[in-house]
C-alpha cells in the first residue's frame, strides 16, 4: 500500500484528518516526547531541525513561484504569438528550467511530509523495534545516496561554472544556474534523511512508534 | 576508459573502445561508424574492439560530448552543435568555406582539437560523414523574406541563418521532431541534407527548401586518457581509420540523397527553390561567421586562417 | 554479460529497494548508483547520472505535468468540482441505479479536470457513498463505480501518468491525451450499462428512491452556471491539443489559468484555497518528477548495457504471434500493478517495452493506452490497489478489505473486457489522434 502517495494526494483528506481525535492524540503524544527528553542530544537535534525546516520552507517558497512563474512563462509566450503576433521563444526553455527548479527545491519539503511515495507492503506489517531499525537502514541508505548524487551534481555545476558554460540557445543562460537546484536540493535531501536517521536512533528505546500510520478517517 | 591499465600500453593488451552514437546506426549520418569499426578492429588484429554502446537511448545526444569529456565512454559520433557550449569553436565545421581535403591538409583539425582538448579533455578525430544541410517545412516560402515568424526546430548549427532570416529557432534533439511538427509546435525544421526518411518525417513534410547550405557537423571525439594511454601503433590506426571512414562512407552519400529525394516526392511533398538563392547562402555563411564571432572565446582569425578560403 | 542476466540483475535490485519501503525516488537513485557504477565506472558515469537527470526534466514534453496538476487542484480546493455532482443529480430523473450512475458520471468528469486518480477517489467517497448507504445500496453499487472511474482517471486527458509514458517513452504526449478520449467514454459508458443492468435485474442492490422534482428553471440555472464553466473548460483544453493551436504544455498553462481564474468570478479564491492548491501542486508533481528525474539513469543503463537490444532480440526471435509479445507485456503490467503503485511500473517497464513495441511495428499510441488502462486497472486490483485504501479510508461504515475487494471485481472485469476491445479494434484509440493531426 502506498503511504506518501495517500498523503500528499489528497490534500482534503489531510485537512479532515488534522482535525480527528488521532491527530491531537499524536500530537500530545509528541509532545510528551519532546519534553521527556531535555538531553543535549535532545536539544540539538531539536535546535538542527528547527533551521532546516525554516530553510526548507525557503526552498518551499521559491518553488511555488517557479510553478506560477512557469504559468505566467508559457501564457505569455501563447498570448505574444497568438494576440501580439510577435512570437517569443524563451519561454518554453524557461519554464522546463523552472520546473527543475520547482522539483528540487519542494523535495526536501516533501520528504519531510513522507510525501515520497513508497510501497510499504513489508512496512506496514512490521511493528515496534523491527520497524525502527528497517527505518534507519532505509533513511542511511536514503542519505548515502543522497549525498552521492549531491556530490556529483555540485562536481558537474562546479565544472560549468569554471569552465564559464554559457547556452548557446535563445537566450545565454549560464549553464551552472540550470544545474544549481540538482546540488541544492539533494545537499538538503541528504540533512533531511540524516535528521530523520537521528531522531529514530534518539528514540529506539521507546516502543511508542510517533510515526503515524495511514490515518483512519470518519467521513464528515 | 577501456580496459588500459598502463601508459603506453602494451602489445598484447586488448582495447575496448566504448562507443555511442548520436543518432541510432539506423540513420544514414552514421554510415561511417561501421566502416570504422571494420578498419581499426581489422588493422589492429583485434587488439582494439569498438564496442557500440548505443544512440541517444543509451546517452542523449546533447550529454554525449559531456559523457566523453567525463570517461563514461570512449568516442562518440556527435555533432559539434550537441556539445558546442563547451567549445562553441567547434562550430566552425559548419560554416567552413574548405572541402575535407583541404581541411586536412592545412591542419584545420589539430587546431581544432586542440581547442577541445584545452576545454574538455577530448581529442577531435576528425569529420565522420559527408553532407549539407536543408531545411523542410510545412508552410510554403518563395524567398529568403518568408521565413519571419516562422518556428524551425534547429541546433546552434542553424541557429545564425534561421535569426538571420527572421525565423524563430527551438532546440530539440531528432527524437523530438516529428511530434513537434505532427502538433504544429514548429513549422518545420533544418537538419542534414539526407537521412530525413530516417527520422521518419517524410510523411508529415510538405516542402524541402533548395538549395542546401554549410557544412555536416557530424564529428568523431575520443577521450584524450583513452587515446594517450593506446600504444603508438594503435593511436596511428585509429586516427588514420576515422579519416579512411569518411571518405568511404562519403562514396556513398550521393547515392542516399538520389533515393530519399524519390522517397520524399512519393510521399508528396514538394522541393522549392528559392528566389533569391544566393541571398540564402550569403546569409548562411556570413551571419554564421559574425555570430561565431560573439560566441567563441578564441582567436577568431586563427579559425578564419583554417576554415576560410 | 548476458543481457538476462542484466535485466535479472536490475529488476532484482529494484524490487528489493521498492518492496523494502524506500521512498521509490531514492530507490531509483540507490540502484541506479550502483549499476552505473558496475557498468561505467564511478566518476564520469556518475556525472553522466546527474546530466541525465537534468536533461529529463529540462526536456519539453514534461512542462504539462505541474500545471494540469495545479488545474486540478485548484477546482477541487475551491469546491467548484464539487457543484457537478449537483448538476448531474437534477438532470437525473428515476433511473435505474441512480446513484451509481451518478457517481460514475461525476467520476469520469472530475478524471477530465485532474490528473488524480486518488483525489478523485476520495472526493466522491466522502460525498456519495454516506447517501448511498442511506439508500441501502450494496456495496458494489457505491464503491465500484468510485473505483470503477477511478481506473478511467489514468486515460482520460489530462492524465499526468499519459504525459510521464509520452515523455519517457518518446511517444507524442498529445496523441496520448487525445488517443485516451474514445477509449475513456466507451468504458465509462460500459461500466453505466453495467451498473444499470444490475440495478435493473436485482433491484434490491440499488432500490429505487423518489427524486424531489426539479423546475426547467432550476435545471437550466444550474447547468447554465455550474456545469457549463467547468465543462467548457475542459473542452477548450482537449480542444486546444486537438486541433494543434497549443502544445500540451501551452494547454495545461491554459487551463490552469482557466482555473484559476472561475473561482475569482465565483468568489470562492481565498488565500488559503491558493494555498493548499499551490501546496497539492507542489507535492503531487514534486514527488511523480523527483522519480522521473530519479529513473532516467536507468532506462539509460537498460540501453547501454545491451539489455534492451537482448530483450529485443530474444522477443523477435520468439516464433509467437507479435500480439501474444502485446498480451504478455500487459499481463506483466497487470501482474505488477497488484503490488507496485503505477508510476514505478512505469519507469521499470517502458524502457524495455518500448523498443520491443517499436520492433514489432506496432502503433505507440495504441499501446501506450493499453497499458495506461492497465496501469488503470493496477490502481483497483487486491490486494494492494491503492484506490481500494482510499476508499476504505473515506467511507463512513466499517467495511472489511475483503468486501471491498468483492466490490471492485466487476469494473475490473469490465476494464479488462475494454483492453480487449482496444486490441482488437486500435482504431477506438487511433482514430482520433489522427483527424486531429491535419
Ligand atoms: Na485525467
Ligand atoms: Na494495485
Amino acid at each position: 500500500m502506498l503511504h506518501g502517495y495517500f498523503n500528499n494526494t489528497h490534500v482534503t483528506l489531510m485537512i479532515t484528518f488534522l482535525k480527528t481525535k488521532a491527530y491531537k492524540e499524536y500530537l500530545s503524544r509528541r509532545d510528551i516526547m519532546s519534553t521527556d527528553n531535555k538531553s543535549g542530544l535532545f536539544r540539538s537535534y531539536s535546535f538542527l531541525d528547527r533551521i532546516i525546516t525554516f530553510t526548507e520552507k525557503i526552498m518551499l517558497i521559491i518553488a511555488a513561484t517557479c510553478i506560477f512563474l512557469m504559468l505566467l512563462s508559457i501564457v505569455y509566450g501563447v498570448f505574444s504569438r497568438e494576440v501580439l503576433n510577435a512570437p517569443v521563444i524563451w519561454t518554453n526553455d524557461f519554464a522546463g528550467y523552472l520546473m527543475v527548479y520547482s522539483v528540487f527545491l519542494a523535495a526536501p519539503w516533501i520528504l519531510k511530509h513522507d510525501g515520497h511515495v513508497k510501497v510499504d507492503l513489508i512496512l506496514g506489517i512490521l511493528k515496534g523495534k523491527v520497524l525502527k531499525f528497517m527505518n534507519c537502514v532505509i533513511f542511511a541508505v536514503s542519505a548515502i545516496a543522497s549525498f552521492i548524487f549531491f556530490w556529483y551534481s555540485l562536481k558537474v555545476t562546479l565544472s560549468s561554472y569554471s569552465r564559464g558554460v554559457v547556452l548557446l540557445d535563445n537566450i545565454p543562460w549560464p549553464e551552472y544556474l540550470l544545474l544549481l537546484p540538482l546540488a541544492i536540493g539533494t545537499f538538503f535531501l541528504t540533512i533531511r534523511f540524516l535528521l530523520l536517521l537521528i531522531k529514530e536512533l534518539l528514540t529506539f528505546k521507546t516502543t511508542a512508534n510517533i510515526d503515524i500510520d495511514v490515518p483512519e478517517i470518519q467521513a464528515r | 576508459a577501456g580496459d588500459a591499465s598502463s601508459k603506453g600500453g602494451s602489445d598484447e593488451e586488448v582495447y575496448n573502445l566504448r562507443v555511442a552514437t548520436a543518432l541510432d546506426l539506423t540513420n544514414n549520418q552514421m554510415d561511417g561508424f561501421p566502416i570504422f569499426k571494420d578498419i581499426v578492429e581489422e588493422k589492429s588484429e583485434g587488439r582494439i574492439q569498438i564496442e557500440h554502446v548505443g544512440g541517444p537511448e543509451a546517452i542523449p545526444g546533447f550529454n554525449q560530448g559531456s559523457a566523453v569529456s567525463n570517461g563514461s565512454i570512449d568516442m562518440s559520433w556527435v555533432f559539434s552543435s550537441y556539445y558546442s557550449e563547451n567549445v562553441p569553436e567547434a562550430l566552425v565545421s559548419n560554416f567552413t568555406e574548405l572541402t575535407y581535403e583541404e581541411e586536412l591538409e592545412k591542419g584545420s583539425f589539430e587546431y581544432l582539437s586542440e581547442i577541445h582538448e584545452e576545454r574538455m579533455g577530448v581529442k577531435l578525430l576528425g569529420r565522420a560523414a559527408k553532407g549539407k544541410y536543408s531545411i523542410y517545412l510545412n508552410d510554403k516560402v518563395e524567398s529568403t523574406e518568408d521565413f519571419e515568424g516562422l518556428s524551425i526546430r534547429g541546433t546552434a548549427t542553424y541557429t545564425p541563418l534561421l535569426e538571420g532570416l527572421g525565423a524563430d529557432v527551438i532546440s530539440m534533439e531528432a527524437g523530438d521532431i516529428y511530434s513537434a511538427l505532427e502538433r504544429g509546435m514548429i513549422d518545420g525544421f533544418a537538419w542534414a541534407n539526407y537521412s530525413v526518411t530516417d527520422i521518419g518525417v517524410q510523411e508529415l513534410l510538405k516542402y524541402q527548401v533548395v538549395p542546401d547550405f554549410n557544412t555536416n557537423d557530424l564529428l568523431i571525439l575520443i577521450n584524450s586518457n583513452t587515446f594517450v594511454e593506446l600504444p603508438a601503433d594503435l593511436q596511428e590506426i585509429v586516427s588514420e581509420a576515422a579519416v579512411e571512414s569518411y571518405f568511404e562512407m562519403a562514396k556513398g552519400v550521393e547515392k542516399v540523397i538520389e533515393d530519399e529525394h524519390k522517397e520524399i516526392e512519393e510521399n508528396g511533398a514538394e522541393f522549392i527553390e528559392l528566389k533569391d538563392s544566393e541571398k540564402f547562402k550569403e546569409i548562411a555563411l556570413e551571419n554564421s561567421w559574425e555570430w561565431l564571432e560573439t560566441k567563441i572565446n578564441s582567436d577568431i582569425n586563427e579559425l578564419e586562417k583554417y576554415f576560410r578560403k | 554479460m548476458e543481457w538476462y542476466i542484466v535485466i535479472t540483475l536490475f529488476f532484482v535490485l529494484l524490487m528489493l529497494f521498492i518492496l523494502t519501503g524506500f521512498p521509490v525516488a531514492f530507490g531509483f537513485i540507490a540502484v541506479n548508483i550502483i549499476l552505473t557504477i558496475l557498468f561505467i565506472g564511478l566518476d564520469g558515469g556518475l556525472q553522466t547520472f546527474v546530466r541525465s537527470a537534468f536533461e529529463s526534466l529540462g526536456s519539453f514534453s514534461l512542462t504539462p505535468i505541474p500545471l494540469f496538476i495545479l488545474m486540478g487542484e485548484v477546482l477541487f480546493h475551491s469546491g467548484l468540482v464539487m457543484k457537478l455532482i449537483d448538476v448531474l443529480s437534477r438532470w437525473m430523473g428515476r433511473l435505474p441505479s441512480r446513484l451509481s450512475i451518478l457517481t460514475m458520471a461525476a467520476g469520469t468528469l472530475f478524471s477530465a479536470l485532474s490528473g488524480s486518480a486518488v483525489a478523485n477517489a476520495a472526493m466522491l467517497g466522502s460525498s456519495m457513498t454516506p447517501e448511498m448507504e442511506k439508500r441501502g445500496y450494496h456495496l458494489k453499487m457505491s464503491v465500484g463505480p468510485i473505483l470503477g472511474a477511478g481506473a478511467l482517471a489514468t486515460i482520460i486527458p489530462p492524465s499526468t501518468t499519459a504525459i510521464l509514458l509520452g515523455g519517457l517513452g518518446g511517444i507524442s504526449v498529445g496523441d496520448l491525451l487525445i488517443g485516451g478520449v474514445i477509449p475513456g467514454i466507451l468504458l465509462a459508458v460500459l461500466m453505466i450499462i453495467y451498473f444499470m443492468a444490475l440495478g435493473i435485474f436485482n433491484p434490491s442492490v440499488a432500490p429505487v428512491y423518489d427524486v424531489d422534482k426539479t423546475s426547467w428553471n432550476e435545471k437550466l440555472r444550474s447547468l447554465v452556471f455550474d456545469a457549463v464553466p467547468l465543462m467548457g473548460l475542459i473542452v477548450l483544453v482537449v480542444w486546444l491539443i486537438f486541433s494543434g493551436f497549443a502544445t500540451p504544455t501551452e494547454s495545461a498553462a491554459i487551463g490552469a489559468l482557466g482555473a484559476l481564474l472561475l473561482p475569482i468570478v465565483y468568489g470562492r479564491l481565498t488565500v488559503d484555497v491558493l494555498k493548499r492548491s499551490i501546496l497539492g501542486t507542489l507535492k503531487v508533481s514534486g514527488m511523480i518528477l523527483l522519480i522521473l528525474a530519479a529513473s532516467a539513469g536507468f532506462s539509460q543503463l537498460i540501453a547501454f548495457t545491451g539489455a534492451a537490444r537482448g530483450l529485443v532480440d530474444a522477443v523477435l526471435s520468439l516464433n509467437v504471434d507479435p500480439l501474444v509479445s502485446v498480451i504478455g507485456m500487459l499481463l506483466i503490467i497487470l501482474i505488477l500493478g497488484t503490488f507496485i503503485e503505477p508510476i514505478s511500473i512505469l519507469m521499470i517497464t517502458t524502457p524495455l517495452y518500448i523498443p520491443v513495441v517499436t520492433a514489432l511495428e506496432f502503433d505507440l499510441v495504441w499501446f501506450g493506452l493499453l497499458v495506461l488502462i492497465c496501469l488503470g486497472i493496477g490502481n483497483i486490483t487486491p490486494p494492494f490497489g491503492l484506490l481500494l485504501f482510499v476508499i476504505r479510508g473515506v467511507i463512513p461504515s466499517n467495511v472489511s478489505m475483503k468486501e471491498i475487494y468483492k466490490s471492485v471485481i466487476g469494473v475490473i472485469t469490465i476494464s479488462l473486457v475494454g483492453v480487449i476491445i482496444i486490441i482488437i479494434f486500435p482504431e477506438i484509440v487511433t482514430w482520433l489522434p489522427s483527424v486531429g493531426a491535419d
